[in-house]
């Protein structure tokens, strides 16, 4: 900043500001609508503290399991069983995330209408329920695991793969959710102690 | 008369409403200030300001501050979502798994921070990058975790809002003559507010088409991961290599892949048995390196009780597994039902994950592989391995255990490979 050229000092022009603010969030209200009736997939990938998930039915076809490692900061390593759905729909779904001092629930596929999710990946250190799988095979070298194509575990590792997969009451607590899309129809966001 | 007077008060306000969007437009494109009118002109030339503090509020009173710091607020959260676990736990392999989303997610919050950062460096063209950020902040809802479950995208909103709303307080009024001489025609007062109208109705045209633009992207990509397309394809152009094994299986495997090991698998096993070890076999249709190969990993089923149905041993298999192959013995089963606190460990680079289930039951054809089995038949202990004699003793015995269902007690599994048609496992836990 030379002395001659000093630029000049502003302020914030607050009809300005609402001539952009007001349509962006009419037209964010919007998004949100059309997302909270599931006419629009989001995009959902969470990591970091470990969080919940629950679901009244899950139903998948490509279903693959293998060992993985999450590795903490501190140098504790924590095994993880990753589990890879090429895609997914859930029923009553359910998922709370710690935020600082507040619990984050996330719910979705309600009334009716369930959640979808395409290539759907989740990190858990612990996970239940009652299973069903078509063309099972258990204890595939985690390497040659084809159901979710590009999802693969390490070589010799012990992986499993199946055509479908439905899993009622799901319980999972989880390190690591990825999911190209996701469609949440019936979304409301709140938050509460009590998590899911 | 009233009428005439109106027709005449219409056409005016058509012709002055194309003159004020026009120069809203200009003004949204000029780098200066629209308008400098409503502030007093102050002393331009302020003293050269000393000390970090006063040279800092100085700084920040020159450039639209408030809003690039929002802006690069918003980014960050919307980044620091999906990137957390890798930063906080520094497991950098975990990159892999973040996938079309994640990229979309991290892209749009380091988009926000650029824009942030722009806004403070080169305040002159705010305009620009504060619609950017306002519009990729919206966009940032549907790619990113719902827009950093909406704090992300509310501090953009308003961070670009803010940049969009501060003006210079004093700036030489360029091309002011001109604005002067439209407004001095008609009052001040409305015909601000007449331009104001048609801006705000200019304004969401603008950004949701820009919205659309980026949104048909969007949709496309999720129709593409909804095809279930092999391989993460973005709009089916850019793919993500897939690992080397099952690359070229998608197109050919996943459907006749699975297939080749569901029911047929006591006919047409995917693993060659000793007496086919010379030929291919089935898995062909992959690389042949990367057919079924079982796990080395450490893992031992166990089980307070075993009914085997259909049971049929089919000697020792020489099992592909990773760098050379395993000696195993195979058994087809029609169906199996392992219960009474079934337990699978498996123990890989020293960690250990057990799958607990009260009853697993496999139908519809079964294909077990081990390298021992153990249990107690008709309270008899058993131990079979490929050496064992036992083992032929059974395979003597193969005549009457197809018929019969053969139930064992306290069943041991080690290194088990199971294909089977249908498994269903009740109460089901896994624990790493």
């Amino acid at each position: 900043m030379s002395s001659e050229n000093i630029p000049a000092t502003g302020k914030v022009r607050w009809r300005r500001f609402a001539l952009l603010m007001i349509p962006a969030g009419a037209i964010t209200a919007i998004l949100v609508g059309l997302t909270a009736t599931g006419s629009i997939a989001a995009s959902i990938s969470v990591s970091g503290t470990a969080f919940e998930v629950t679901a009244t039915q899950l139903t998948g076809t490509g279903f693959e399991q293998y060992g993985g490692i999450v590795s903490q900061a501190n140098g504790t390593q924590h095994p993880v069983a990753v589990s890879a759905i090429r895609n997914a729909s859930l029923t009553d779904l359910c998922q709370a995330v710690k935020v600082g001092p507040f619990t984050l629930v996330l719910r979705a596929g309600g009334g009716g209408t369930s959640v979808s999710a395409a290539n759907l990946v989740v990190d858990a250190d612990q996970q239940s329920g009652n299973a069903t799988f078509h063309n099972i095979s258990i204890g595939q070298d985690a390497s040659t695991l084809t159901e979710d194509p590009g999802n693969t575990g390490a070589v010799g590792g012990f992986g499993e793969q199946a055509d479908t997969i439905t899993i009622d009451n799901l319980r999972q607590h989880t390190w690591l959710t990825t999911a190209g899309t996701f469609t949440l129809p019936g979304l409301s966001l709140s938050f509460n102690s009590n998590g899911c | 008369m009233a009428a005439g007077r109106n027709r005449v008060l219409f056409s005016d306000w058509v012709g002055y409403a194309a003159v004020r969007v026009r120069a809203l437009f200009r003004h949204a494109m000029s780098p200066g200030p629209e308008r400098a009118e409503p502030f007093a002109p102050q002393p331009r030339p302020q003293p050269q300001p000393t000390g970090f503090r006063a040279r800092y509020r100085q700084w920040r009173r020159t450039r639209p501050f408030w809003g690039g710091l929002l802006l690069i607020l918003s980014g960050g959260v919307l980044v620091l979502i999906p990137l957390s676990g890798i930063l906080l736990h520094g497991a950098i392999k975990l990159v892999i798994y973040i996938g079309i989303g994640g990229v979309f997610g991290v892209l749009i919050g380091i988009l926000l921070i650029t824009c942030g950062l722009l806004l403070w460096f080169t305040p002159a063209h705010r305009t620009f990058y504060a619609v950017a950020g306002v519009v990729l902040a919206m966009l940032s809802f549907i790619t990113s975790n719902l827009g950093g479950f909406f704090l992300g995208m509310l501090l953009g909103i308003t961070g670009g809002s803010l940049a969009f709303g501060w003006t210079p307080r004093e700036y030489p009024p360029m091309r002011d003559t001109t604005e002067e001489a439209e407004d001095a025609g008609t009052g001040t007062g409305t015909g601000t507010g007449a331009g104001r109208l048609m801006a705000s109705a200019a304004m969401p045209a603008v950004l949701l088409g820009s919205l659309l633009t980026g949104f048909g992207g969007h949709a496309g990509q999720a129709t593409a991961g909804g095809a279930g397309q092999p391989g993460d394809c973005i709009l089916g152009i850019i793919c993500l290599p897939s690992s080397p094994g099952p690359s070229p299986a998608p197109a050919t495997s996943v459907g006749p892949g699975p297939s080749s090991s569901s029911p047929a698998t006591s006919t047409a096993p995917p693993v060659p048995s000793p007496s086919a070890t010379a030929s291919p076999g089935t898995p062909a249709l992959t690389a042949p390196s990367s057919g079924l190969a079982a796990s080395v990993a450490s893992s031992v089923i166990t089980a307070g009780s075993a009914t085997l149905n259909g049971l049929a041993y089919q000697g020792t298999a020489k099992v592909p597994v990773a760098g050379g192959t395993q000696t195993m013995m195979k058994f087809t089963l029609n169906s199996m039902t392992l219960s009474g606190n079934v337990t699978a460990t498996v123990t890989e680079n020293g960690q250990t994950t057990v799958t607990q289930s009260s009853s697993l039951v496999f139908g519809g054809g079964v294909t077990l592989y081990a390298t021992k089995l153990s249990g107690s038949l008709l309270g008899i202990p058993l131990t079979l391995t490929p050496q064992s004699v036992v083992s032929l003793l059974l395979h003597v015995l193969n005549t009457v255990t197809p018929a019969v269902p053969v139930t064992m007690t306290n069943v041991t599994t080690d290194q088990p490979f199971v294909l089977s048609g249908s498994l269903q496992a009740t109460n089901l836990v896994i624990t790493s």
